[in-house]
């Protein structure tokens, strides 16, 4: 026999070979589906509500009329302040953890807890938040209680990703830089950094998605709230406004009638505003890697 | 981190006379009496262990300055982690243990007193695989100078200049300072992690396999290189390549572990002519000869 002759354990392999790459793309087409339906959906019904009064003018008529100005600017705003509560804090742990941190059981034990963080329900953290902040700390402040208890929530997801990152880098540069005589804080912040920033960016949006359509800690964190302290600094948003996800969720659950398609509206801007910090931090991330190659 | 400290400096925080014990140890002094250039680092009884294990067992060498030395021998002899003693690279391994003591210009560089990032600071080194920084030609030679504050922006374009020039690199670079210098060939990046290594002004370089990644061309472009830079700087080298040592070092150390790859030693150390054409030692002659094994 040649050598090229094909065996039937050959052809066996093959089609091994095939079955597997068939299971593996129908796999991918099968997570991709629901999403572009679930997409189109929101957008074929929610579209025709969406104006410019829907998104730039106030609620007339408990909603039924007019539009969701508060909530949006509301929800942006709460969204900007998680970002500015837990990434830094984020980044700073995870550069602790990957760099200085002395490696052994309990880092290993500490980073598996974090890991765990991100699992902890969503309902947990919104009554630890509310405990935390009415009860002990005594604000008053419920935007920032709220926004707070989801960047607690980010948190995880964000330490645990820059981590990753950061561990990521490649020795031989970190090691190029000391051997020039820098030292290692220098080399942290200068070389590893900047190589671990798309990573660090794709962790962080992927916990700040996740924070805008949270619904449970708000819910919470409103419902305390809303018995004693006012929701909102009032001078920037009007009287009472939500935070989208909730306001979604109030409107679904109401019963009291709001056409169908204001809902459909409300969850197409929840989706644009995700979509929005999506394609920020995806330039942010082009950005910086060219500059990265570049500079 | 902006101060850096002279190596006067260094030698003033210690006692600066070289301990008399290691100079009379003949065996591990490579020069003739035609040697006149002094000792830039005296190694006494180094050792190196990670963890359980040895890998570099009781080594004594001087190392003259303004000479190239070559570090030969089979893999996992401990030519490596000799090496990168000298620099204390070995800090960053955290289950490296070095003992013994290793003078630079009479200081003790494992004394308590001694700042590892001032060490690597006169000792840089270069590394088998060419690692530039993910970023331009002009900011992987300005990184060290600006991390280090050695000047104002126009001294660090001079800085990066002369070290370009110094490398034999600004020819084929100097149009392309705003490149990534990941884009590069292979060859050529190795001469930026040099040029990158003169622009802080260190005393020795510390070469780990510079070559092992290169084309022959490439290769001959680095040991001209080197035969240039020896005039200015002290120069260790490890390498696989026997030729290569030959072709480029004043003085030679063959090292052997005994076995398993444990306890690497120097087993013979002279000036390299004398080791490649007259090794007293059987083990040397065999592994120059090519009948090692």
């Amino acid at each position: 026999m040649t050598v090229l002759a094909t065996s039937r354990r050959h052809k066996r392999l093959d089609l091994l070979q095939r079955v597997v790459l068939s299971l593996t793309l129908l796999t991918t087409i099968v997570i991709c589906v629901p999403v572009v339906i679930v997409s189109a959906y929101v957008i074929s019904h929610g579209a025709s509500a969406i104006s410019w009064d829907f998104i730039f003018s106030g609620p007339v008529r408990a909603g039924r009329q007019g539009g969701f100005f508060p909530v949006i600017i509301l929800t942006m705003y709460a969204l900007l302040l998680v970002i500015a509560f837990a990434v830094p804090v984020g980044v700073l742990c995870a550069v602790y953890l990957a760099e200085y941190a002395r490696p052994g059981r309990l880092l290993r034990l500490i980073n598996l807890t974090i890991i765990n963080l991100a699992g902890v329900p969503s309902i947990v953290y919104g009554l630890f938040g509310a405990a935390l902040f009415f009860d002990v700390i005594h604000t008053k402040q419920a935007l920032w209680v709220a926004s707070a208890t989801l960047a607690m929530q980010a948190l995880a997801i964000i330490i645990t990703s820059s981590r990753e990152a950061l561990l990521a880098v490649p020795r031989g540069i970190r090691e190029g830089s000391l051997a020039l005589g820098v030292s290692k804080l220098h080399t942290t912040f200068f070389i590893a950094l900047p190589q671990a920033f798309p990573g660090i960016i794709t962790g962080s949006l992927l916990a700040i998605s996740r924070a805008a359509g949270e619904t449970a800690p708000i819910l919470v964190v409103g419902a305390i709230a809303a018995s004693n302290v006012s929701l909102a600094p009032t001078a920037v948003v009007g009287e009472r406004p939500q935070m989208l996800s909730y306001e979604l969720y109030y409107r679904i659950t109401e019963g009291l009638g709001l056409a169908d398609e204001r809902k459909w509206g409300l969850a197409l801007v929840l989706l644009a505003i995700v979509l929005v910090f999506n394609m920020s931090a995806l330039a942010l991330r082009i950005k910086i890697q060219s500059g990265v190659r570049r500079n | 981190m902006t101060e850096t400290t002279s190596p006067e400096q260094l030698a003033a925080s210690a006692p600066a006379h070289l301990p008399a014990t290691a100079s009379a140890g003949a065996p591990y002094r490579a020069a003739g009496p035609a040697e006149t250039s002094p000792v830039v680092l005296r190694l006494e009884r180094v050792g190196v262990k990670y963890g359980h294990r040895s890998a570099v067992d009781n080594v004594c060498m001087d190392i003259y300055k303004n000479r190239i030395t070559a570090l030969i021998g089979p893999s996992g002899c401990g030519k490596s982690s000799l090496l990168r003693c000298l620099n204390r690279m070995n800090d960053l391994i955290p289950e490296a243990a070095v003992s013994g003591r290793i003078y630079l210009d009479g200081v003790d560089i494992n004394s308590d007193a001694v700042d590892p990032v001032q060490v690597r600071r006169h000792v840089g080194m270069v590394f088998q695989k060419p690692n530039p920084f993910p970023m331009s030609v002009k900011d992987n030679i300005a990184f060290g100078p600006k991390r280090l504050g050695l000047g104002s922006r126009g001294r660090i374009n001079e800085i990066v200049e002369g070290a370009l020039r110094a490398a034999t690199l600004w020819e084929e670079v100097a149009d392309k300072l705003d490149q990534p210098g990941t884009a590069l060939s292979g060859g050529q990046q190795q001469r930026l992690c040099i040029a990158r290594v003169l622009a802080v002004n260190p005393e020795i370089i510390l070469m780990d396999e510079p070559c092992s990644s290169l084309d022959p061309i490439a290769t001959l472009k680095i040991e001209d290189l080197m035969r240039e830079l020896v005039r200015e700087y002290t120069i260790v080298i490890v390498t696989h390549n026997m030729q290569q040592a030959a072709r480029v070092s004043d003085y030679t150390a063959f090292m052997l572990a005994s076995e398993h790859g444990l306890h690497g030693q120097v087993i013979e150390y002279g000036a390299t002519k004398e080791i490649f054409t007259n090794p007293r030692d059987k083990r040397t002659e065999d592994y120059i000869t090519g009948r090692f094994g």
